[in-house]
């Protein structure tokens, strides 16, 4: 045998399914090798030449894969010279049309795992929202944790990862995500409030600092600082109101004020029997006060 | 009946639903294959064109002697008529592609998903 079968090589052609495991633990569909390699169907596994002539093909491909670098992905997926796979070409408008995806349905794993990667959170959050009656994680976890990573580091990952193991418990990675989120969430909130109160506080010490114009008058203080104070103005109102009630007195026990009297009483007589009304006190004293002068 | 040929139209014909459009020489029936698709529509297309698809291939091809080889039609209860119309497109747009006339063919974006499923059943 060739020296490939020391690069173990293993191959299953019953299953349906063709895995070749290179020496570097690569992983290639065998439809692909199938394809570059030109195998025919109607060779038999079982015979020594088709072995041999497996392996020489064999090197060839992996020196092809080596010297164009071929990449088994999504977007370079067209070899030369072949046509493209309708499973391809279906892979590439679902990526392309990624922001459109809704319900996944049925949707076989391995092609969610080409289409999915190609989600931003809010695209993939809303995959699996949608899609009802399955579980998407086995695709969806490593996406979330890339995800976390992205938005919360690295450290914060290890973290996780260390207190899960110690606790012995497992959550998936999208829900470690939300969770996260809605934690810094409130911290942000809580931040925000506070400052928002600090900025009030502030503002309410500038303005109780401000000139305010208020309705209310203070009081007229004018005579009572003149007077001296409250003491000083009952001392003099007493002496006031001595000489003044002196004047009356002498005023009212004089000769001019009896005589306007006894004229009013006379003139009071006079109008009861002619039956005119009566001049108010105040009027009547100021005329006669200058008919008497 | 549907023949999707490519740079030809469907015409109405006379039988109840089959419509079979003829390609410029004669279709015999040994060079024809019948799929059906889930609500019953029947697409005639070449064998050469069917056998692009990997699982049609083999069911064709494969010693034991299936129903389908011997009548010459092969049933898909879970593939719609739209979905199959387009694969029988996508059938000669292959053929086409590998005589060298290399254009793009063009998915609507609201087949994609089913599309995908069923491409991916007929190993095409």
């Amino acid at each position: 045998m060739r020296g490939g079968l020391s690069r173990a090589v293993s191959c299953w052609k019953d299953a349906g399914f063709f895995f070749l495991f290179f020496s570097k633990r690569r992983l290639v569909p065998c439809s692909s090798f199938l394809e570059a390699i030109d195998l025919e169907d109607s060779e038999s596994p079982s015979t020594v030449s088709y072995a041999i002539s497996l392996f020489d093909r064999l090197d060839i491909y992996i020196g092809e894969m080596r010297s164009r670098f071929i990449h088994i992905s999504d977007r370079g997926k067209r070899v030369e010279g072949k046509v493209p796979a309708l499973v391809d070409l279906c892979v590439q408008t679902a990526i392309d049309n990624v922001r459109y995806i809704g319900d996944v349905g049925e949707t076989d794993t391995h092609l969610l795992e080409r289409i999915l990667p190609h989600c931003t959170v809010e695209q993939l959050m809303h995959v699996e929202n949608m899609t009802e009656g399955r579980d998407l994680s086995p695709v969806t976890n490593k996406l979330w944790r890339k995800f976390y990573e992205a938005k919360f580091g690295v450290a914060n990952v290890n973290l996780v990862v260390e207190r899960m193991n110690r606790h012995n418990i497992t959550y998936s990675w999208r829900q470690l995500y939300q969770a996260k989120l809605k934690v810094q969430d409130q911290v942000q909130k809580e931040s925000v409030e506070r400052l928002t109160q600090l900025y009030k506080k502030e503002d309410a010490r500038k303005q109780s600092r401000q000139i305010k114009i208020c309705t209310k008058v203070p009081p007229a203080t004018k005579k009572r600082g003149f007077c001296g104070g409250f003491g000083a103005e009952n001392k003099f109102s007493n002496a006031k109101s001595n000489l003044m009630k002196k004047a009356k007195v002498d005023y009212l026990n004089s000769r001019e004020l009896q005589n306007r009297v006894a004229i009013k009483r006379s003139a009071s007589q006079k109008s009861t029997s002619v039956g005119s009304s009566m001049k108010p006190l105040g009027m009547n004293s100021a005329s006669t006060l200058k008919f008497r002068r | 009946m549907v023949c999707v040929l490519p740079g030809l139209g469907r015409e109405k014909g006379k039988e109840g639903e089959e419509r079979v459009v003829a390609s410029a020489g004669k279709m015999r029936k040994e060079d024809t294959l019948k799929l059906i698709s889930a609500e019953g529509f029947e697409f005639v297309v070449d064998r050469k064109a069917a056998m692009v698809s990997q699982t049609i291939r083999n069911m064709l091809t494969s010693p034991g002697s299936f129903s389908e080889t011997e009548h010459g039609e092969v049933t898909f209860p879970e593939i719609s008529t739209t979905i199959l119309e387009k694969i029988c497109q996508y059938f000669y747009w292959s053929l086409q592609y590998a005589s060298g006339k290399e254009t793009e063919f063009h998915i609507e974006p609201e087949l994609t998903l089913e599309l995908m499923m069923a491409a991916n059943y007929l190993h095409t």
